[in-house]
């Protein structure tokens, strides 16, 4: 009985899920082939997102995403630390963040 | 003319130390400014939340809690991390060290944290708790002051993440002193008291827990995170517990869905779910009359819930408001099924043949133990599933008028809640 509407449950989380993901995908498929026409393949796009599109894509997974404006540079520089560790971030994408708001405040 | 030029190369040598000495001295002083207290990166935060509420009819201002966050960084390397949680309770007023760690950056994918840290079971306890990140006043049930799983670990961890080409994953990896099993009155006739506590500073055995999660961010713009928790411990009971081990395997799953600013729907999507299961090995103990008390533990808590805000609306006040649905429940043993004579419905059966007899006992975990300090509506044992919808308006990123409604349904009555929160992260 309460497995039932569990997997109810969980099949709508997952289809809502994917509709989403599905969406989303394509949208940054779109952006890699307007930004990538230099002949870079998807991994190096990767590699060469900016600070500010890192900032805005991952700084929002929890929590609202903060302003730069919200913090001086040594705070950003404790910050990036905490998040690095406490949120499972990359140390790349922690430090390409971190600079990205440290020049924006 | 030998012996002035002998004295002017003595002259330079002598003064060549002193300036060598000099530029080496610049050089450790750097270094050593950057470990002072003044200019290593200390930061103190925290959060805050007050508010109304009615519940089941019974209505009152509260004010949650006050937990004061301190942070110091050194160096590039050490991070310390710490959080105190002030809180009313009862009569008085608790206050509890949630967590102080201290962690070492080992290289880019591994960092070492040892100390009392949150637990990285699912993603609530250790990521969304704080009442400026949930999305409601309250915490799912069985995810906050009630939980199914572990939250807290005295303990030494390794954690890191990493790329995985267009891929990204972050990982766990801990041994902790894991939960403690606690049996009082164990030689009188009445039913003993069974408590299960994560506050275990000093482990009550040799047996250690071991545990982590893995989570996995399948796109590239990291809107996507699955995660995988489980954590094992061989005993919790005391070394000295005359009936053996007790083992414990503790799993989870989480997901986590975040996309802002989609344009076709002109805002934030924000989805959430987990999964918790909590299994204790069967254990029975004898009374000194001979009745024989069965012990099975298995519960689950679960909860999914979405937002929507519409970010990208024109008008400044709808792009504040967020539109919160969450459906949460919790699975406790059950009662037997013939418990007629016992009077108290929270206390273990006696069953008098021995055979296998499935015990409701209390919350195992005590409600100390937990992080987040926002209250369930409910606190009474048994299966309950709850759902709650909540209008949030944002001030800033980090402070929130929360208001929310909520009906809990524990299969003979419903409760009723309303809330009207002020959450604030400083
Ligand atoms: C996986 C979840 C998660 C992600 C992703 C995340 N945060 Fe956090 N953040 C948290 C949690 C949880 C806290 C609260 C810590 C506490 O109260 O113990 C927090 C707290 C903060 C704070 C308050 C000060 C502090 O350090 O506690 C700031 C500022 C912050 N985050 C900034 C960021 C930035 C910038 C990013 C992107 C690089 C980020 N966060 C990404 C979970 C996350």
């Amino acid at each position: 009985m309460k497995f039932s509407g569990i997997s109810k449950l969980l099949t709508l989380v997952i289809l809502t899920t994917l509709a989403f993901t599905t969406y989303s995908c394509s949208t940054s498929k779109e952006t890699t082939e307007a930004t990538s026409n230099d002949g870079l393949d998807d991994l190096s796009f990767t590699l060469e997102k900016s600070g500010a599109v890192l900032w805005g894509e991952t700084c929002g997974r929890c929590h609202n995403a903060p302003d730069p404006t919200a913090f001086s540079d040594r705070q950003w520089d404790a910050i990036g630390s905490h998040m690095r560790i406490r949120a499972g971030l990359t140390a790349e994408e922690t430090e390409k963040i971190v600079t990205f708001l440290q020049q924006s405040n | 003319m030998g012996k002035k030029l002998l004295l002017l190369i003595c002259t330079l040598l002598l003064s060549a130390g002193p300036l060598l000495a000099q530029t080496y001295n610049e050089e450790a002083k750097q270094d050593l400014e950057s470990l002072k207290p003044g200019t290593s990166n200390f930061l103190a935060r925290g959060y805050s939340h007050a508010g109304f509420q009615s519940i089941d009819g019974n209505s009152s201002f509260v004010s949650g809690q006050y937990a004061p966050i301190l942070m110091w960084k050194q160096g590039d390397r050490i991070l310390f991390e710490s959080e105190l949680e002030i809180e009313f309770e009862g009569d008085g007023v608790q206050f509890a060290l949630e967590y102080a760690n201290i962690s070492y950056i080992l290289n880019d994918y591994a960092i070492l944290r040892v100390g009392n840290f949150l637990t990285p079971f699912g993603a609530f306890n250790d990521r969304i708790h704080p009442a400026w990140i949930n999305k409601l006043p309250t915490a799912p049930l069985g995810m906050g002051h009630d939980p199914v799983g572990p939250t807290n670990e005295f303990g030494a961890e390794l954690r890191g993440a990493a790329d995985l080409g267009n891929s990204k994953f972050n990982y766990s990896l801990y041994l902790s002193n894991g939960s403690i099993l606690s049996v009082h009155d164990e030689d009188s006739t009445s039913a003993p008291e069974v408590s299960l506590s994560g506050l275990n500073f000093e482990d009550n055995n040799n047996e250690k827990a071991i545990g982590g999660r893995f989570g996995f961010l399948p796109f590239n713009n990291s809107a996507l995170e699955l995660g995988v928790s489980a954590q094992y411990t061989s005993n919790i009971a005391n070394k000295d517990f005359d009936y053996g081990k007790v083992g414990m395997l503790n799993y989870a799953f989480d997901l986590s869905f975040v996309k802002n600013s989609i344009q076709p729907i002109k805002g934030n999507i924000d989805i959430k779910a987990q999964w918790n299961q909590s299994n204790i090995d069967e254990f029975e103990l004898v009374l000194p009359d001979g009745d024989e008390l069965i012990f099975d533990q298995k519960s689950s808590a679960y909860y999914t819930q979405i937002a929507y805000r519409p970010s990208l609306s024109s008008s400044p006040f709808l792009s504040k408001l967020e539109f919160v649905g969450r459906y949460s429940g919790i699975d406790l043993p059950e009662a037997s099924e013939e418990h007629g004579d016992e009077p108290e419905t929270t206390s273990p059966k006696v069953s008098e043949n021995g055979t296998s007899n499935s015990l409701r006992l209390k919350s195992l975990f005590t409600p100390e133990v937990v992080g987040g300090g926002e209250e369930e509506e409910v606190h009474n044992e048994g299966d309950r599933t709850q759902i709650a919808f909540g209008i949030n308006y944002w001030i800033s990123w980090r402070s929130v008028i929360k208001f929310s409604y909520q009906i809990t349904d524990n299969n003979e009555d419903t409760f009723s809640g309303m809330y009207l929160h002020y959450a604030l992260g400083f």
